[in-house]
């Protein structure tokens, strides 16, 4: 895998194309005065927990987390400034920038949307460009921390996404039924994003994402069931150890041979899940359930889920949450005979390979959000987790550790502007 | 005595329902042309919480807040406060999905707005309202 950096400035080029329209529609309709907001979000973030060699990451995407004795800033903490004009009732464009710590282990801000809307009906919106891919329940965006109830959505679920964002366009159809508002959606386009793994900064090279969800929202209640495909096509990341394999003699080795054979280059990331969103009185309950397949060597199946409730106390509002995941390989053994150096090095370099993506973790959370001002919510967490095997617990080379157990003591001012 | 008791209940029954009047109502107005005679509690969350875009008429909908009874409002209508429904709106607006009603002042001038533009919808103490809005739906809190 190379290293990917987002083609903004194509992006953009596109994106003003695509905005075209608009300048008809404005001269058609004269009276019709282009309407510019110019808002963001944030999030001041601190955390500290006491594992020693540790790092705690929020997400994949980040090449660095909370490291165990030092109270650290960096995970949760970002800025995003969002610019977005309407022009007239049916035509509007946003752009958002996000600045916050990257798989690069850098500031350098990213666009995360950057689309053309045209809603000609109540019941039917297409959107163009930049978009995210519509799977959370409580937001479109993991990052907007003012709209969860807790610090940060929970990373058993949501840390595990990667490629959220695409290139491409989606089109959500509504209606009304019972007592709500129903809609169904379908999106496609190029998939951005990248992550952390095993000390690199990795992508994807534009993998094909396409994906639908439906959701039912009444005044108190929101359904989302939601699936989810991103294909590679090209992915040459462990051809270096399908070639190491294949050199290994059939007479030392039999299975050497055959598991080079498994290891293709492209593959497919297979989701779907289930959202709940309960909000009345003082009452807040949220639920995400998903699972997922990954079908790269040696393919990869898993579930991940969160339950949070709260319940506000006039400023305050504590919560309680619980998350899990559990994602495992196909067992794919591999046995190398320890005859010289290089066969053990293959031997490490396979057993990394094979179980580079395992996660068995649980966390227990439990804090209270305090909103004041209007647009300022200040939150104090615990969050102890215990981890059999993850990827989001890395240590100081960014390797993945296992058997942890580690408490988070976290406190976070989130703010929109 | 029987008379008495009836004119002690009547006089009670109509201090308690002016009290409410002016300490627990809002009207939701519309604009006398819009072609709306009425709401529904569903129809006036699904507008105030940007779900339809557009009055039951079909106009398009220009959906105001007052301020200072913004938090009664929301209480009253979908029983969330206002922390909730500023985090609602976090969401909605940072996905580039919609936009929050437009802030007023007062009842005062969202009165004024709703009276001078036909897709204006906006809530307000009902004391305020005079015949050149019409009230579509009344809320307690």
């Amino acid at each position: 895998m190379t290293p990917f950096r987002f083609p903004q400035q194509s992006l953009l080029a596109a994106l003003a194309l695509c905005a075209s329209p608009l300048l008809h529609a404005q001269s058609a309709a004269p009276d019709t005065d282009p309407i510019w907001r110019l808002s963001g979000f944030g999030t001041l973030g601190a955390g500290y927990h006491g594992s020693d060699g540790i790092q705690v990451r929020r997400d994949l995407e980040q090449a660095r987390g909370y490291e165990g004795g030092k109270l650290g800033f960096r995970a949760d903490t970002r800025l995003g400034v969002q610019a977005s004009a309407t022009f007239g009732p049916d035509w509007g464009v946003t752009v958002q920038g996000l600045s916050r710590l990257t798989r690069d282990n850098d500031w350098e801000p990213e666009i995360i949307w950057a689309f053309v809307r045209h809603s000609p009906t109540d019941w039917l919106d297409l959107r163009i460009g930049r978009l995210g891919v519509d799977i959370y329940p409580s937001s479109d965006s993991r990052h907007v921390g003012y709209a969860f109830t807790a610090a940060r959505p929970a990373p058993e679920v949501y840390g595990m996404a990667t490629e959220d964002r695409f290139d491409g366009a989606d089109i959500t159809v509504s209606h009304p039924l019972g007592s709500g508002i129903a809609s169904f959606k379908v999106y496609g386009g190029r998939g951005r994003g990248g992550y952390y793994l095993y000390g690199e900064a990795l992508a994807n090279d534009s993998p094909v994402t396409v994906g639908a969800n439906t959701q039912w929202s009444s005044e108190a209640l929101t359904l989302k069931a939601a699936w989810g495909s991103t294909y590679t096509a090209r992915d040459p990341s462990l051809q270096p150890l399908a070639s190491a394999l294949r050199q290994v003699p059939a007479v030392v080795s039999p299975m050497a041979g055959a598991r080079a054979r498994e290891i293709g280059i492209s593959h497919h990331v297979n989701f779907a899940s289930l959202g709940m969103l309960y909000e009345h009185g003082p009452l807040t309950v949220e639920s995400t359930l998903g699972w997922e397949r990954f079908t790269a060597f040696p393919r990869y199946e898993g579930w991940a889920g969160t339950v949070l409730a709260a319940w506000r106390i006039g400023a305050w509002k504590p919560y309680l949450g619980y998350a899990r995941n559990r994602f495992t390989p196909d067992d794919k053994p591999l046995s190398l005979p320890a005859l010289n150096p290089q066969l053990v090095m293959l031997q490490d370099a396979y057993d990394r390979v094979h179980d580079r993506l395992v996660f068995d973790q649980r966390t227990f959370t439990l804090g209270t959000r305090y909103d004041f001002g209007g647009n300022h919510a200040l939150k104090f967490q615990i969050d102890h987790s215990d981890a059999a095997a993850s990827t989001l617990f890395i240590g100081r080379t960014g390797m993945p550790v296992r058997d942890v157990s580690t408490t988070l003591y976290s406190v976070v001012l989130d703010f929109v502007f | 005595m029987k008379r008495y008791a009836h004119r002690i209940a009547l006089l009670g029954s109509v201090l308690l329902a002016s009290g409410t009047a002016q300490a627990g109502d809002l009207a939701i107005i519309v604009h006398p042309s819009s072609g709306v005679d009425a709401l529904t509690r569903e129809e006036a969350s699904h507008l105030f919480l940007g779900r339809v875009k557009t009055l039951p008429s079909g106009e398009r909908a220009i959906v105001l807040d007052s301020v200072p009874q913004r938090d009664a409002f929301y209480r009253g209508l979908v029983g969330k406060g206002l922390a909730e429904i500023n985090a609602y709106w976090a969401r909605l607006r940072f996905s580039g999905r919609t936009q929050p009603p437009e802030q007023l002042q007062d009842s005062r001038a969202v009165l004024e707005r709703v009276a001078n533009e036909p897709g204006a919808i906006g809530y307000v103490d009902p004391l305020v309202t005079d015949k050149r809005v019409r009230t579509v739906l009344k809320l307690d809190y």
